[in-house]
């Protein structure tokens, strides 16, 4: 064995002063034991705060039994109007021409206005018989076949008390 | 969370339970209740050539719809007659029509037809008035009114 090498086989000298070795024990010692009371108190604030769902999940939360009285009325309301309201055509629209009075298109002057004044006036205007202007009910000038509808649609108008 | 699930699913439950058979219903009634059937209406003049008609059909207020007219058998009376289009679609109809040429019905003849929607399981009670029949010369002519129910579909 060299020189060179013997230091090699000493043991390196592994000991402290005993002021070092106290320092580092007070360096490094165990702190003083966490109480149970905080451990509780720190693992019911976690809980706490974990239990806290977000916002989304409040709404989802109430989704459900939302949708579900949602579908009971709309249920209630099926079960007392079971046919629906669909469209009505409007009562009293005719697109029939307007006369001035229904008397006008009493042709006969019998009181009344019926079908047999359609009739009769188409008969004149056939026959090329001469017409009154007051047979005129379209108000256009002529007595022609649109004055006997006229006067056909005056006698079958609703609510006209024939 | 898991304290809404229960009430929830009981929720759902009775829904369903609720709606399940109302909608059912809902539709069987409907199926019953409203039904198509033409209204055929006849007029016997006797011996007289028939010229010109006007009557007057009601019905209990709901119980029928009118949705359509059409002429009678004759070809005198073939063309749709005239009547209020306010009518459709209500439960009353006032419905006339002449002709002046000189083919004309004598007797019983279908003079129109009247295609209803009826809602319910019975038959409506018709109120059929003649308001005035005419001769070839536009006389008053007395005359009968009628009316046949045809097949409901």
């Amino acid at each position: 064995m060299t020189d060179a090498k013997r230091h090699f086989d000493r043991e390196p000298d592994l000991g402290v002063s005993p002021r070092f070795a106290e320092d580092l024990g007070e360096l490094f010692a165990s702190q003083e034991a966490v109480p149970d009371s905080v451990d509780r108190a720190i693992a019911e604030a976690a809980r706490r705060h974990l239990r806290r769902s977000p916002r989304k999940l409040r709404w989802l939360r109430w989704s459900v039994p939302a949708a579900a009285a949602a579908a009971i009325l709309v249920g209630i309301s099926l079960w007392w109007f079971p046919g629906g309201t669909g469209p009505r055509m409007a009562q009293n629209v005719s697109p029939q021409i307007a006369l001035e009075g229904s008397s006008q298109a009493d042709i006969d002057q019998n009181g009344k206005v019926d079908i047999l004044d359609a009739f009769i006036l188409a008969r004149h205007i056939e026959a090329k018989q001469p017409v009154e202007r007051t047979w005129d009910l379209n108000g256009d000038g002529l007595v022609d076949r649109r004055d006997v509808d006229a006067a056909a649609q005056a006698a079958v108008r609703l609510g006209k008390g024939v | 969370m898991k304290r809404y699930v229960l009430p929830s699913l009981i929720l759902i439950c009775v829904a369903i339970t609720l709606l399940a058979p109302a909608v059912g219903r809902a539709d069987r009634v409907i199926d019953k209740k409203v039904r198509f059937a033409p209204l055929h209406v006849y007029l016997d003049s006797g011996d007289k050539a028939l010229a010109a008609y006007q009557f007057e059909l009601k019905a209990r207020p709901g119980s029928i719809k009118i949705v359509g007219v059409e002429g009678g058998e004759h070809p005198a009376f073939k063309e749709a007659p005239y009547y209020d289009p306010a009518a459709l679609m209500n439960d009353q109809i006032i419905i006339a029509a002449f002709n002046t040429g000189s083919d004309l019905p004598q007797g019983r003849t279908r003079i129109a037809t009247i295609h209803l929607q009826i809602t319910g399981e019975t038959d409506p009670d018709y109120q059929l008035e003649l308001i005035v029949a005419g001769d070839a010369e536009g006389q008053d002519l007395p005359a009968e009114l009628t009316l046949k129910r045809g097949a409901s579909r």
